[in-house]
């Protein structure tokens, strides 16, 4: 939840002085989400959960005859897609809870009783959820390095697992706010955004055969988890340059566009019970 | 009228013959002959790392006076070593594909794309069966010699195994002994 104290006007202020920018008060915010987020623990537990899957992972690939069959690019591949996905999980995580929590632990008035606009509430809110991706995709830099050192697909796994992670995380950040907004209780909130997460994560699980055919590809271009992942199996396992296949970037980057910017519409109209949500 | 029989039989296998050499002869290709149609691979031998994606032809030649409808083609994957271990699934999600209509005397090119998995002598050839799959028809091989896979190995794994993890367990502990300082 974010310091009040930060967003209330400081004591001895005239009632007439001008109410603070949308982006002075969204920097606000987001200066306490982050602080909420890394400080208080909750970012840095995610973290840990986050590097013991990656060392699990990791060490399998390294050690277990089954994963260690793979190629080493492959291994790499695996790797990244992981922390893509992972990290994709983690961003939902904090987005889905942002306006639904403080509903439930009921906060939100108080919040919707400061001078910051309700836009930049929800802008705050979603620096918060975005950089715990970009802390995801630190800690996992070191496993790229290990596992890809050897054969140079270190430079483009880092570069493309932080472009597509980043687009992917942008997205993510604005289905789990557009969810929260509309969700009265936080449960709902957090299953329907790992619903859809699940949904979006699927088409890339499916057996290569389902995705043949005009229909499979077309859902792995439309689909942004898939496009995504896909781009990134094909730059460090297939050795493609970073702009051979840029054209699978394009649905994700429109949803890290129109989605975040969905999330900021509907934040204009974040009411204390959610209109026309559940 | 048996001994013509006889004659007939004795100049259609020379003839036959004939056939074969020449249809093997037009295709350097590695092709085999048999009901009328000659596989041909543009390559005989290939080498390649793991995780290379190659790509091959195949061209499937109609030599007989019929036109040939409704055939698969379908390629084969294996390894001539015990030890490897293929799971054509892996190597090649597309092997089978299905042919149009080949007129006397015409040809159909087909394209294969098979990405190097494993290291060792990999053995690949086309099959194309009628649509009654009464004959099949191969090609010959394409040798394919798969070397150096590079596999992560598991030296000085467990330094960066455990130390991420705790140094984020590190961070946990400080953040943790911050806030209880400043309730």
């Amino acid at each position: 939840m974010a310091d009040l104290d930060a967003l209330a006007p400081p004591s001895g202020t005239p009632t007439t002085s001008a109410p603070p920018t949308g982006t002075a008060s969204a920097w606000a915010v987001a200066e306490q989400e982050l602080r909420d987020l890394w400080l208080s623990g909750r970012g840095a537990a995610m973290m840990l959960a986050y590097t013991v899957l990656l060392s699990v992972i990791t060490y399998l690939v390294a050690t277990n005859q089954e994963l260690n069959f793979l190629e080493q690019r492959e291994a790499v591949s695996l790797t990244l897609q992981l922390a893509v996905a992972v990290g994709g999980l983690l961003v939902v995580l904090v987005a889905a809870d942002a306006v639904s929590g403080e509903r439930e632990r009921g906060t939100l008035e108080t919040l919707l009783l400061t001078p910051a606009p309700r836009r930049s509430i929800i802008a705050g809110k979603g620096v918060a959820a975005v950089s715990l991706w970009l802390g995801a995709f630190v800690l996992a830099v070191p496993y790229l390095w290990w596992i890809g050192r050897d054969v140079g697909t270190f430079g483009v796994a880092v570069v493309g697992g932080l472009v597509v992670g980043t687009l992917l995380a942008l997205a993510l950040t604005g289905i789990g706010l557009l969810i929260t907004t509309f969700s009265q209780s936080n449960g709902l909130s957090l299953a329907l955004s790992f619903v859809v997460l699940l949904a979006l994560y699927a088409p890339h699980q499916m057996p290569a055969e389902a995705t043949r055919g005009w229909a499979g590809e077309l859902v792995q271009r439309l689909d942004p988890f898939s496009a995504g992942l896909l781009y990134l199996e094909r730059l460090t396992v297939n050795d493609h340059s970073l702009t051979q296949d840029a054209a699978l970037l394009v649905v994700p980057a429109l949803c890290a566009v129109v989605l975040p910017a969905l999330a900021l519409l509907a934040g204009g109209r974040l009411s204390l019970v959610p209109r026309g949500g559940a | 009228m048996r001994a013509l029989a006889r004659i007939g039989v004795a100049c259609a296998l020379p003839l036959a013959l004939l056939t074969t050499y020449h249809a093997e002869a037009a295709q350097p290709g590695s092709a085999v002959v048999a009901g009328g149609l000659v596989v041909a691979l543009d390559q005989h031998d290939l080498a390649a790392s793991p995780g290379e994606k190659i790509t091959f032809r195949s061209t499937i030649r109609n030599t007989g006076d019929r036109p040939v409808d409704g055939y698969v083609a379908h390629l084969n994957i294996l390894s001539t070593d015990k030890s490897v271990y293929v799971d054509p699934e892996d190597w090649s999600p597309r092997r089978t594909q299905f042919l149009d209509e080949i007129p006397p005397g015409g040809s159909t090119a087909l394209s294969w794309d098979v990405r190097a998995v494993t290291s060792g002598p990999i053995l690949l050839f086309v099959s194309v069966t009628s649509p009654t799959a009464r004959e099949v028809t191969s090609s010959g091989p394409l040798n394919m010699t798969v070397g150096g896979q590079r596999i992560v190995h598991a030296g000085a794994v467990m330094p960066l195994v455990l130390w991420v993890p705790a140094g984020v367990l590190v961070l946990l502990g400080a953040t943790s002994a911050r806030k209880r300082r400043h309730r």
